[in-house]
This record gives C-alpha cells, sequence and structure tokens, in this order.
C-alpha cells in the first residue's frame, strides 16, 4: 500500500522546493561532520584496532593510566609463562614515534623473536623470519606501514625520534592483525636505543587451548599480585581500545558534539516537515474524507521525513567521501569505513523518524471536517 | 466654479503575461474623478476593476498612459516616490486581511501616520477622531481577531482616513460581508465623499453598494463604459 | 521604520516554530560557547606555563613527558652544564618524575597527573606558590595543584591514595592558570619507589639568562653522552599540548558548522513567515512602508529570535561548563566562560540571524506590491 504512495510521497516533498533544500543541506552538513570525525578518529586508530581472531591477552602494569606507559620488569616474561594455563608468553617493549610532515604514527614492538613467535602466529616468508632471528638490527615492517613510508625490503631505514637504525629482512604481509601497521624489532636493541635495559612494556599471553581466557588472566594477575609491580591482564582486544581510549582522550567529548549536532539537526528536520503538514491541513482532511485510515496518513507524513532526511544523509555521506578520499586526507590517514557509512546512514534515519514523528502523528489525528475547512 | 478634476487619467494600458497569453485588464481608459466624488467602478471578475485601481492608488504604474492625483504625476514617479504618495494622499481599503492581525485596531489606524513626521500627541488626536468617525472607539484596543468582519472593515476605513488623504481606495470592502454589516460599511463611505469631502473610488460587484455613489462606470474589455455591460453584451450580435 | 511593536508581537506569533529555532541556536551557541572557552583556557594554560628563562630536558625521541627516560646518572652532567643558574651555589636544576596514576576515590579510579620532585623544586618552578600548608617532603606527603584538588574535592589533612601508596595532602599549590594547578607533586624518591621507575622523567632546568639559552640547548642536543634532547619550557609546553589544544580548536569549529545548521533551520522559518505573511506585507506596503522598512523589520525579527537563542545558549554554556568533567588535560574543571566567550558567541547568534533571515527578508522587501496583494 506504501509503495503505491511512493509518487505522493515524493510530489510532496518537492512542495516547498527552497524548503526541502535547505532542509536537505543542514542534515547533509550535519551527516558531513559526522561522519568526516568518526573517519579522522578510524583513521587514526586503525593502526591500533586489528588485533586479529586469536584470543591473546595482554598483562600490562596496573597502575598506569595511560596504557601506552606501561612498564614491566623484563623478568615477568618469565613469571606469566609460568602460571597454569598459560601455554607461551612474549614480552614487548613498545615504541611510538611520529614522523614526517603528515605525521605518520609508526608503532615498534621490540620481541625476541622465539618467544613471539609461540604466541603471535604469523604467516611470515621463512627466509624473512631467520633473518629477523639472526640480525640484532634486523626490523619486519607490516606491509601498510611499509607503503605508507615509502619503504622496500632490504632498506636500512631510521626512525630518529627512535635512534632506531635497521634493516628491513622482511614485510608482514595482509593477515587481519595489527602487525600490519607495525614494526617488529629486536627487544635487546630497542632496550638499548631506548634506555630501558631489564624492561618490557607488556606481555603477550597465549592460553592453553580449552583454557577459558578470563580464568587464565585471573590467574595471572592473582599470581603476581603480591610482586613488585601489580599487573592487569586483559584480552588483547581490550587493551588495543584501552589504548585508543588513552590516545584520543577527547573522544568521549566528539562523540557528545556528535549527538548534540544530529540533535540540532533534528529539530531543523522537524520544523520543516512540521511546516509542510500545516500548509496541507485542507489537502489531507480530503485524503481522509476518501477514506486514508489515520495510520496510512501518519506513514505518508513519516515516508516524507524519511525520503527527505536520508537524501541529506546520502549527500552529507558523499561529500565526506569525496573529501576523504582527496589526496590531502589520504595522507592524513583518514579513512572511511563500513561503519562509519553504517553510522552515517543510522543517524539520517534517526532525524527522519524522530523529526517526523510528531508533525505525522498531528496530521494522522487531524479532524477531517475542521481541515476541510482549512483550519487545524 | 470650475474645479480641477483630482484625479485625470489618459490612456491607460496595463499588460500582463500568463504563461503564453497576453492579457490586458486595463486597454486605453480615460478617466476624471472630482473632488469629494464618490464613484463606483463595477465589472465581472477579471476584468481590471483592481487593476485599475491600483494604478489609481499609485500600487502599480501603467505600462502606456498617464495619470495624475492631485499635484501628483504617478506615471513620472518612481518605486520611492509611490511610496511617499501613498503615505500621505491615498488611503486604502481591501476586501480582505486590511489590518495587521499583531496590533490592535488603534494600533493599525496609528500606522500610517507614523510614516509621516507627526508627533504622538498629535497622532493620537487624529487617531481618536477617526475612530470616532467610524463609530469604533470603544473597541479601539481589541486585536482583529477579537472584531467582527464589519468591525475590521470600520477600522480600515479609519485608517484610510487618519491621513486625511485625497483619495480614499476602496477594492471590494463589502465583498465578505452579510448584508447588514456591508450596508454600513457603505453608509460610512457615502458619508465620507458627502459630509467631509472626501473622494471616494469604490471597486464592487455588488449594486446595492454601488446605487449609493454619486456615479457609477463599468469596466467591459479593459475599457471604461457607463452601460452595464449585461445589457451592452445582449445588443451584441449572436457570434 | 516600521514600528518595533509589530517586529515583537510578530515574533511571538507561531510559539512552536518560534521555540524551535531558538532553540536550535540557543544548543549551537552552548556547545560553541564551551568549546571556544576550553579551547582558550587550554591554550592559555600550556602558554603560559614555562617561564622564558627555563630549559626542559627529556629522552631523545619520547613524544610526552610520561613516555620520556633519562638515566638518574645523568644528573651531575646537567648540574655542571654551561648557562645553568645557580642560587647559593646550588644549580637550579630540578629532576622530575612524571607519570600518569589512577587515583582511588570513592571507590572509582580518577586519572591524575603526578610529578615527583626534590627539595631544589620550588627554587626552580617560582611562578608555583603555596597556597596552603607546605611543600610535600618524605612520609608520603602530597602538594596538590589547586584545580586537581577542586575536582577531587580534596584539602590539607585528607588523604590519597594511588600507587599502592597512602599519600598525605600537606599542601596546595596555586600556579596561576599553568599546567602544574593540574598535577599533584609529592617527592621524587617516593613516587619512584612506588612505581618501581628507575630513571626520571625529565630535568627542568633555570637558565642564567635568556641569552645562555641557546648555546646550553645546543650542547645538550649535540651531546653524545646522554640519549637527551633540550628545548625552552615554552617550546616543550607548546607541544605538549599540541594534541588537546588541536581538539579543543576541532570542536570550537565543529560548533561553528553546527550553527551554520541551525541557520539552515532558521531560513526555513523565516522563509515560512515570509509567505504566511504575504498580504500583510502587502497591506504595509500599500500603506506606504518602503522596501527598505519591510527588509529591516524581517531582519530584525531573525536577529531578535537568534539573540534570543544566543541568551538561553550562553546562559546552558554556563551550566555546562560548570558540570566537572573528569578529564585530566583539562586544564581545570571550571572553565569559566569570559568576555571573549560571551562576545563571540553573541556575534555568532547575530550571524545565524543574519545568515538565516537575510535571504527571506530580501524576498519580503522585493514582493511587488500588487502580487502581495492578490
Amino acid at each position: 500500500m506504501i509503495l503505491r504512495m511512493l509518487p505522493l510521497v515524493w510530489r510532496n516533498v518537492w512542495r516547498n522546493r527552497r524548503r526541502s533544500v535547505l532542509t536537505l543541506l543542514g542534515v547533509g552538513v550535519a551527516v558531513f561532520v559526522l561522519a568526516a570525525l568518526e573517519s579522522a578518529v578510524e583513521g587514526m586508530t586503525f593502526p591500533i584496532r586489528e588485533v586479529g581472531k586469536q584470543e591473546l591477552l595482554t598483562v600490562r602494569e596496573a597502575a598506569r593510566a595511560n596504557v601506552l606507559a606501561s612498564r614491566l620488569p623484563a623478568t615477568y616474561e618469565d613469571r606469566v609463562a609460568a602460571v597454569p594455563g598459560v601455554r607461551a608468553a612474549s614480552g614487548v617493549l613498545s615504541g611510538l614515534a611520529v614522523v614526517g610532515a603528515d605525521r605518520v604514527h609508526v608503532f615498534v614492538r621490540g620481541v625476541d623473536p622465539l618467544r613471539y613467535r609461540d604466541v603471535q602466529h604469523l604467516v611470515l616468508d621463512p627466509a624473512a623470519w631467520s633473518a629477523f632471528q639472526a640480525d640484532p638490527r634486523a626490523a619486519l615492517v607490516g606491509h601498510r606501514l611499509l607503503r605508507r613510508m615509502g619503504w622496500k625490503v632490504g632498506d636500512e631505514v631510521e626512525v630518529e625520534a627512535l635512534r632506531l637504525r635497521v634493516r628491513i629482512v622482511g614485510v608482514i604481509p595482509a593477515q587481519g592483525v595489527d602487525l600490519e601497521s607495525h614494526m617488529l624489532v629486536r627487544r635487546s636493541y630497542l632496550q638499548v636505543t631506548r634506555d630501558a635495559d631489564g624492561q618490557i612494556s607488556f606481555v603477550l599471553v597465549s592460553p592453553v587451548d580449552g583454557a577459558r581466557p578470563t580464568d587464565v588472566a585471573a590467574a595471572i594477575d592473582t599470581a603476581l599480585a603480591l610482586a613488585a609491580v601489580p599487573t592487569e591482564t586483559t584480552s588483547a582486544g581490550a587493551y588495543a581500545q584501552a589504548v585508543i581510549d588513552d590516545f584520543m582522550g577527547f573522544i568521549e567529548y566528539l562523540k557528545v558534539m556528535g549527538a548534540i549536532t544530529v540533535l540540532i539537526t533534528l529539530l531543523g528536520a522537524a520544523n520543516a516537515i512540521a511546516m509542510s503538514v500545516r500548509e496541507r491541513t485542507r489537502e489531507i482532511g480530503v485524503l481522509k474524507a476518501l477514506g486514508f485510515r489515520p495510520g496510512l496518513v501518519l506513514a505518508l507524513v513519516l515516508a516524507e521525513s524519511l525520503v527527505l532526511a536520508m537524501m541529506g544523509g546520502a549527500l552529507g555521506l558523499g561529500g565526506a567521501a569525496l573529501a576523504i578520499g582527496s589526496q590531502a586526507a589520504r595522507l592524513a590517514g583518514l579513512m572511511l569505513s563500513f561503519p562509519t557509512v553504517l553510522m552515517a546512514v543510522g543517524a539520517s534515519v534517526l532525524v527522519g523518524l524522530a523529526g517526523g514523528l510528531l508533525p505525522a502523528l498531528t496530521a494522522a489525528n487531524v479532524r477531517t471536517i475542521e481541515a476541510l475547512r482549512g483550519i487545524g | 466654479m470650475s474645479e480641477r478634476p483630482i484625479v485625470e487619467a489618459r490612456g491607460l494600458v496595463k499588460t500582463y503575461r500568463k504563461g503564453a497569453a497576453v492579457i490586458r485588464p486595463v486597454n486605453g481608459i480615460d478617466l476624471d474623478v472630482m473632488p469629494g466624488e464618490f464613484l463606483a467602478l463595477m465589472g465581472p471578475s477579471g476584468s481590471g476593476k483592481s487593476t485599475l485601481l491600483h494604478l489609481i492608488g499609485g500600487l502599480d504604474r501603467p505600462d502606456a498612459g498617464r495619470i495624475r492625483v492631485g499635484d501628483a504625476e504617478l506615471s513620472a514617479m518612481d518605486e520611492r516616490a509611490l511610496c511617499a504618495f501613498r503615505a500621505a494622499h491615498v488611503g486604502f481599503v481591501f476586501q480582505v486581511y486590511n489590518l495587521v492581525p499583531v496590533l490592535t485596531a488603534r494600533e493599525n489606524i496609528e500606522l500610517p501616520l507614523r510614516l509621516l513626521a507627526v508627533s504622538k500627541a498629535r497622532r493620537r488626536q487624529q487617531v481618536d477622531s477617526a475612530l470616532a468617525v467610524v463609530s469604533m472607539s470603544d473597541r479601539a484596543n481589541h486585536l482583529p481577531s477579537e472584531l467582527s468582519g464589519g468591525e475590521e472593515q470600520r477600522v480600515a476605513i479609519a485608517r484610510a482616513l487618519v491621513t486625511d488623504p485625497q483619495i480614499i481606495i476602496a477594492d471590494e470592502p463589502t465583498g465578505d460581508l452579510d448584508e447588514e454589516s456591508g450596508r454600513q460599511v457603505v453608509d460610512i463611505l457615502a458619508t465620507l465623499s458627502a459630509e467631509h469631502q472626501k473622494t471616494v473610488i469604490m471597486v464592487t460587484h455588488n449594486p446595492d453598494a454601488a446605487e449609493r455613489a454619486d456615479r457609477i462606470r463599468y469596466l467591459h474589455r479593459g475599457r471604461l463604459v457607463d452601460r452595464n455591460p449585461r445589457e451592452l453584451r445582449a445588443e451584441e450580435p449572436a457570434l | 521604520m516600521v514600528p518595533l511593536r509589530y517586529t515583537f508581537r510578530s515574533v511571538g506569533q507561531r510559539k512552536t516554530r518560534t521555540a524551535m529555532t531558538v532553540l536550535g541556536v540557543a544548543l549551537a551557541v552552548a556547545i560553541y560557547s564551551v568549546m571556544s572557552a576550553v579551547g582558550s583556557t587550554m591554550v592559555r594554560s600550556f602558554r603560559t606555563t614555562g617561564a622564558p628563562d627555563e630549559v626542559v630536558i627529556a629522552q631523545t625521541g619520547a613524544l610526552t613527558t610520561e613516555f620520556s627516560n633519562v638515566p638518574r646518572g645523568s644528573l651531575a652532567y646537567v648540574q655542571t652544564l654551561d648557562g645553568v643558574a645557580t642560587r647559593d651555589g646550588r644549580p637550579l636544576v630540578s629532576p622530575e618524575l612524571w607519570l600518569q596514576c589512577i587515583l582511588q576515590s570513592d571507590g572509582r579510579g580518577r586519572d591524575v597527573s603526578v610529578r615527583g620532585v626534590t627539595g631544589i623544586a620550588p627554587l626552580v618552578y617560582r611562578q608555583v606558590r603555596l597556597a596552603a600548608g607546605r611543600w610535600p617532603g618524605p612520609g608520603h606527603e602530597a602538594a596538590m595543584g589547586r584545580s586537581v584538588a577542586d575536582r577531587l574535592g580534596l584539602a590539607v589533612g585528607d588523604s590519597s591514595r594511588f600507587e599502592g601508596v597512602t599519600w598525605t595532602v600537606v599542601g596546595l599549590l596555586d600556579a596561576g592558570g599553568r599546567v602544574y594547578d593540574q598535577e599533584i607533586w609529592v617527592d621524587l624518591d617516593e613516587l619512584a619507589a612506588a612505581a618501581t621507575r628507575l630513571s626520571y622523567s625529565s630535568y627542568t632546568i633555570v637558565a642564567r639568562d635568556t641569552a645562555a639559552i641557546p648555546a646550553l640547548i645546543e650542547a645538550v642536543n649535540e651531546g653524545r653522552r646522554y640519549p637527551m634532547a633540550a628545548q625552552t619550557a615554552a617550546a616543550s609546553y607548546a607541544r605538549t599540548g599540541g594534541m588537546e589544544v588541536f581538539m579543543a580548536y576541532l570542536g570550537t569549529f565543529i560548533s561553528l558548522i553546527v550553527a551554520i545548521g541551525a541557520g539552515f533551520a532558521g531560513m526555513n522559518t523565516m522563509y515560512a513567515a515570509v509567505a504566511g505573511r504575504r498580504r500583510e506585507i502587502g497591506v504595509l506596503r500599500a500603506l506606504g512602508f518602503g522596501r527598505t522598512a519591510i527588509l529591516t523589520s524581517f531582519l530584525l525579527e531573525s536577529l531578535m529570535l537568534c539573540l534570543l537563542g544566543g541568551a538561553i545558549g550562553l546562559a546552558l554554556g554556563s551550566v555546562l561548563s560548570m558540570v566537572r568533567v573528569d578529564l585530566p588535560l583539562l586544564p581545570s574543571s571550571h572553565v569559566a566562560l569570559g568576555v571573549q566567550q560571551v562576545v563571540r558567541s553573541i556575534a555568532l547568534a547575530l550571524g545565524v540571524g543574519v545568515l538565516g533571515g537575510g535571504l527571506p527578508a530580501l524576498q519580503a522587501a522585493r514582493l511587488p506590491v500588487v502580487d502581495a496583494l492578490r
């Protein structure tokens, strides 16, 4: 039934061209802002998020508010490995440098090759892995990072900020892990350049097959509760999320801004639809006299509101996609991901439904006789 | 005592384009109106009565011909000059939606005075006397929504009067009213002409209203005639 | 020239429509004022921190002080650098351990910034004054910056727990809006022990005079013995605050865009108003009110609505800014709306008014009289 009414809905949307265009623009601007913000956040946090499907745990320093500042004694690598339920444990020293004019974030992980391999299953060229094991100054670079920095396998590269001079012996190909945007170096070397002798940032843990990760995590923390540095063990995914949250302390703030943006747009859209309904009181009366049930009238107005909002959303999303696809944005690392698109669509639908609800209810409940007289 | 006509129009033409068609509601009109005269203009709807009225009142400019009202040569005046002219010399009464809904009767009547540099005290005086002429003094502080149709029109007439204009132009003043109220409105207009020496030009399709005027002229196909067009049509050969 | 009475009352007519426009503007102004206030407070906080004669030494390449490690052994080297000021024979070099800790309060963890200092600190940080009590000494004592004390609701005599230790508040610090107001100062060695940190984070140095600074910085940067880098305190804090300040400016920019959205909505309302009052406009023009008068009247209507929205928005913004936001990076829990924010917010409201009302008002003015009366 409603499908047959689509032509009527469409005509009503364009009844007042200027008003519809203005509303469209309003929604478009809001969606553009939302999408752009989300993309910026996505871009900045992508190197951290793709933790992979393995159920790994991260043991970090409990007292640190800033997760990235976590420091543990290197001896924890063995202590954690000894906890029942732990299949393998690998101590990682992490480092972060911001390089170049486009502020590329280079995440570095200093690892012990054998122990790391036990925990983190990586698909790698065996020759590359051997070279990594053999040379204390070797580095394995994730394919995304490699491309971003314009490096090649075999290059001698320098990350000045971290005082690293390494030789790229292999690339980490695409396999759905965060390492694709990271650089793996030898822990012993990184400890020297960062003056972090005897220290690691966290311990990466692979639980025994069949063991519940939460149980193993609890066991680890209990075992180390009385040690020099109290620990907190979480899933690797949770750790990544914590890094993001610290990294982008203002995400909450921006989310609030986003919500308010949607709210204001809602008001604007509701206003516009309400005006449209008011103009059509007589027409609505005729429809009802013809036999249109209130439910159908409600659906018509809501449909109108939705169409308008979604067109605006499409406009905003399109604009965002264009902006993000541009050279400048890509260099800055902005990414338009599917969840962001979904969110933009969702916001448009929300604006359309919520904005059109009150006018739709009013239209549905208008008293036919009054409407025909042009009042109400 | 030969008086000069207060309104003098010669060869007025006004053309409109409606899509592809060209319409000429005023097609070569000459008109003289004497001071203090009560003139009724009649004709079927769409015959150009309102257009002619707009031209006389300086609301619109003719495409050809000239028109003089008092000492003003309207055809030679620009937009700003016409505004000033209307403010000082013309009083308007329309069929509906005359009054500004958010202002009271008194405030509506006072409106034109604010365009002329009239002191507050004098404004009050003039509004009061205008209210008295139309017998609306006791309803002065009501909003248009609180007045009946007839009362609204009376306030509109008071507003038309308040600047002591040279001519009063009424476009279908009885159009929306019941018989009694309509009669009262025309009474006032007639009194303005007879007792206050105001020139009143009224457009109407109501024959009873037109009867009260000093002179009736008919608009037929863009031109003014003296006889009722219905009579004229009866004489036309069938095509 | 159209009486103000008319403008006022017309505004009061369509109550719901008016309310929505006003609300829209109010919200936009509210966020803008808060974001703008946060932004400028932050900028001021980071820009004023760091006296012109101070130099900060940290680990080369460390992104922030917290990630910086300098070996304790370098203290003697730093103290004997050429250009370091002295007082009573003591070099004005303050070694520091800077950490973000989790403070246990009311059963939840709150993020706090902690600076471990030594006895030389009061001599180096001359802009930091004691607002109450005394400087922290051994015995797990802490001095709180007034902003963080405010945020946590702590006063002299209270205790606070972080790094597995209970610290007693023995003093309150007043740093005049600088970042130190957000920090908790404790004894460096005790903090190092509690947090198992073997190195310092950084040094803050007072130079003999500003002329000596460039040479001092170069000496540290060129030095081969320790992987340390030096910069003026002002530069150091500007860099640290970079991210936060950027975020704050981003917030302001977004609120501006939101305001434009509100402007579009306002435009809609005004167009509807003009359309609904066509005959009215015709009558006014017939009476002799000129185009300019009509234009001004409608523009004024729009401006009035927006000013009202702006006033409400400012009130809302004041309330919002007083909400205690638990973000350790914010300069203080209260971000006061100063004169600058008020002026800018009003300008924004007026801007929206002109944007939203301009074109419709123009349309109203350009309406040919005869058409309007039809």
